[in-house]
């Protein structure tokens, strides 16, 4: 069974249709990518599943089985028991998943005690064992400092141990290492693909960045205006693209290793026929 | 047509500055070179802290240099005072990342386009602004419907458009474009990098591209500079540079470089260093 399977997912905002019937699944011990450009749904997607929508936005049909059980039945309450456990997210910008006004130590042994149940002491002796393990050193000094005394890389470090804390058996991460320069964005996706195969977590990758997918998940779901167009292992999807807008959005992401003249922006005449093709489902 | 030699460059520290008293200076440039000439583009690459923003700033004489000379247009520039430079800014003109803080909130985009060509009297009247600053739009690819909205109505994309038609305005011989595609997605970035090439076809401009993606800069420019620290490591073709990178410091910004090809070795290639917290204090 999947970890994660959604079903003909449907969601709108207002009256807007965001998401026209999304089905995904995420295996076990597997990064799963889900690509597309803004607005095309894919943080939505990650939104549902967290239970972390805006106000306006409701779900109009379709499933989000975690483990076989469908979240959107599930009360408010038995959900954020997964919530952090089961089930963690990572963000784009770290700073604002931790709290500016405590120090890092302190807001870690929070989680940790909350989570784990155990003393505030147990608490962070364990948080300095985490800082360790996603290879920060000296974590002693580290738990004393507040978020903006941290670099960005050194911030998705600390939020990759929390979200790593419970070994949670789905972590949902959006765009989080877009904000962040190549070199320390290659550290921070060694890391969190070394913490993913300890934990052998399922992990849904969120990017609009093919070079990420292909290098960091094993299978990949390409999303447009609200649909995915395309699902396939990433291997297969990088050697044969079968839809056209996997193909376009692939020759459209700039690479040193070409010349110039390789690159070509998406066709609006594409973009055009996929709203239509959206708009009837 | 605008060459820059030996350019040394130091800034307050503000993370050292004592509560009474100036802050201690830093120096941020250590002797960097370099020239473009018209018609040509030159893309500096480097991580954050590099220097590459300060030297983008610099190169318009935003900062003056503690040493070295910056010659624009066969001219002598390095100790201008704001009157003397104000003639030359209309010819040497910079793009920034962020075009929400760039634009000004409550100017529609006529007036924003307007402003510069009536000040620098570039324009008869404000109908010929006007219509001048209709020809700019659709030069980047947006309707004359734009002229009276503001920022804030725009998308990221969109507004970045702008930022380059605002430049474009005053027929500038020089253009500084300072990380301008890296808050984009991806289909966005390919649309402002093809919006770039052809604007180099078009026009004897001067092109220098700030990034710390060496897959865009390939895209826009003939040559490279790679900075680290303050100096520059490596400089040469673009075709060249990429494909032989001799450096070792370019070596590991390219393979930091997620390309969209699949390689599972990737993440798992050089030893897992750790990062270093910020000095104590």
């Amino acid at each position: 069974m999947s970890v994660l399977a959604i079903e003909g997912l449907r969601l709108a905002i207002g009256e807007t249709p965001i998401l026209r019937g999304v089905d995904l699944a995420v295996e076990r011990n597997c990064v799963h990518g889900l690509v597309g450009e803004s607005g095309a749904g894919k943080t939505m997607v990650g939104k549902a599943i967290v239970n972390a929508l805006p106000e306006a936005a409701r779900i109009t049909a379709g499933a989000i089985r975690f483990d076989g059980r469908d979240l959107i039945a599930m009360t408010g309450r038995a959900r954020r028991r997964l919530m952090g456990r089961a089930i963690a997210m990572i963000l784009q910008n770290p700073m604002t998943a931790l709290n500016p006004v405590i120090r890092i130590g302190d807001q870690m042994a929070d989680i940790l005690a909350y989570h784990l149940e155990v003393s505030r002491r147990g608490a962070a002796a364990r948080a300095a064992a985490m800082l360790a393990a996603v290879h920060i050193r000296d974590p002693e000094r580290v738990m004393r400092l507040y978020p903006h005394e941290l670099s960005g890389g050194m911030c998705q470090r600390v939020v990759i141990a929390l979200a790593f804390a419970c070994e949670p058996r789905l972590i949902v991460a959006d765009e989080p290492t877009t904000a962040l320069d190549v070199t320390v964005q290659y550290r921070v996706l060694r890391l969190l693909k070394e913490m993913q195969a300890r934990t052998q977590s399922a992990v849904l990758f969120i990017t609009h960045d093919l070079g990420v997918v292909a290098k960091l998940c094993d299978e990949v779901s390409v999303m447009f205006a609200g649909r995915i167009v395309e699902s396939a292992a990433v291997a297969d999807l990088f050697a044969h693209p079968r839809h056209d807008y996997t193909a376009a959005l692939l020759a459209a992401t700039p690479r040193y290793d070409r010349p110039a003249s390789t690159l070509t922006p998406i066709p609006d005449a594409l973009r055009t026929r996929l709203l239509q093709e959206a708009e009837r489902v | 047509m605008f060459e820059a030699r030996d350019i040394r460059v130091a800034l307050p520290d503000r993370s050292r500055k004592p509560l009474i008293g100036r802050a201690p200076l830093i120096e941020i440039l250590k002797g960097i070179s370099l020239s473009v000439e018209a018609g040509a583009a030159l893309g500096i690459v480097g991580e954050s802290g590099s220097g590459k923003s300060t030297l983008a700033r610099t190169m318009l004489r935003l900062y003056r240099p503690r040493s070295g000379t910056l010659t624009f247009d066969g001219r002598d520039i390095t100790d201008l005072d704001e009157a003397a430079l104000r003639p030359l800014r209309a010819r040497m003109q910079i793009i920034f990342q962020d075009s929400q803080s760039a634009l000004n909130p409550r100017l529609t985009i006529g007036a924003t386009l307007a402003e510069p060509m009536l000040s620098y009297r570039l324009a008869a009247s404000r109908r010929a602004a006007r219509d001048a600053a209709a020809a700019l739009l659709a030069r980047v690819g947006l309707s004359a419907d734009f002229l009276l909205r503001y920022p804030h109505q725009l998308s990221g994309g969109q507004r970045q458009r702008v930022g380059i038609a605002r430049a474009l305005a005053l027929n500038p011989a020089l253009i500084v474009a300072d990380e301008i595609v890296s808050g984009l997605d991806v289909s966005v970035q390919a649309q402002i990098l093809d919006l770039l090439r052809t604007l180099r076809r078009e026009t004897s401009l001067a092109l220098v591209l700030i990034s710390h993606d060496l897959s865009v800069v390939r895209v826009v420019c003939d040559t490279v500079l790679v900075m680290r620290q303050g100096e520059i490591v490596e400089a040469g073709p673009c075709a060249d540079l990429f494909a032989n990178p001799r450096h070792p410091y370019t070596r590991q910004l390219l393979r930091s470089v997620p390309l969209p090809v699949v390689d599972p070795g990737w993440l798992s290639g050089a030893s897992l260093e750790e990062e270093t917290a910020p000095p104590a204090g």
